[in-house]
């Protein structure tokens, strides 16, 4: 059975941003991660984080538009929508763990289908990892 | 994706048609208000999805490229990441 994993927005972004400190180690991991045919599990909110960062940081509206449009395209990546479900789980979660509303969002299919969260945000991951296993892209053990 | 009805569609049929081929972009199509269906790009014929998944990272590794000039420095990911998630 292939990998699961919910990828922060911080990967995603620290990837599409070639002059990030964490663009290399985003750019090995996801590249093994693909290779691995491993599934990435987004909630609705990873299209909006992407676009506006693309957006606001460089002031590329278009480019930002091709790649949320292609994100979408992937196979493999899961897009899930924030349902009443899941809401409540990132309510609690949120509640429980005094994460920030958006932290929350990632935490909670990561919750709800018990597969790790992969982030760059050393808060995020520290509040999480009570609730979810939760990774580094470049402390994750493939 | 971009919501619109039956009648909407049919009225902007080449207009819709020409925005998913030379865009991508993608649509749903709403009959009394619930989606009945997806109008989006087609894969390139006899490309299967796993050689649709190779190209759309392909694309996205040339859009990362073509921002590289852009992004502004001095910051870095979850700082840009914290700022789109403050505007919740």
């Amino acid at each position: 059975m292939n990998a699961s994993v919910v990828l922060d927005a911080s990967v995603w972004v620290s990837w599409l941003r070639s002059p990030d400190i964490n663009h290399g180690a985003s750019e090995i991991w996801l590249d093994q991660y693909i290779a691995r045919e491993g599934l990435l599990v987004e909630p609705a909110l990873l299209l909006i984080e992407v676009a506006a960062s693309v957006s606001r940081q460089t002031g590329q509206a278009m480019r930002a538009k091709e790649a949320i449009n292609t994100l979408r395209s992937i196979s493999k990546i899961q897009i899930v929508p924030l349902d009443s479900v899941l809401v409540q789980v990132a309510v609690d979660a949120a509640i429980d763990l005094q994460l920030r509303a958006g932290d929350a969002i990632y935490v909670a299919p990561a919750h709800r289908l018990n597969i790790p969260l992969v982030s760059w945000d050393k808060e995020q991951l520290q509040r999480a990892r009570s609730l979810v296993a939760t990774f580094t892209p470049d402390s994750y053990v493939f | 994706m971009k919501t619109l009805g039956k009648e909407e569609l049919t009225e902007r049929i080449d207009e819709i048609l020409r925005l998913v081929k030379e865009k991508g972009e993608t649509f749903e199509v709403t009959e009394h208000g619930e989606v009945v269906a997806h109008i989006g790009p087609a894969s390139e014929p006899g490309q299967t999805v796993e050689e649709s998944d190779a190209t759309a990272w392909a694309d996205l590794k040339r859009i990362a490229s073509e921002l590289g000039p852009y992004w502004p420095e001095n910051t870095d990911a979850v700082e840009i990441v914290r700022d789109v998630r403050r505007d919740l």
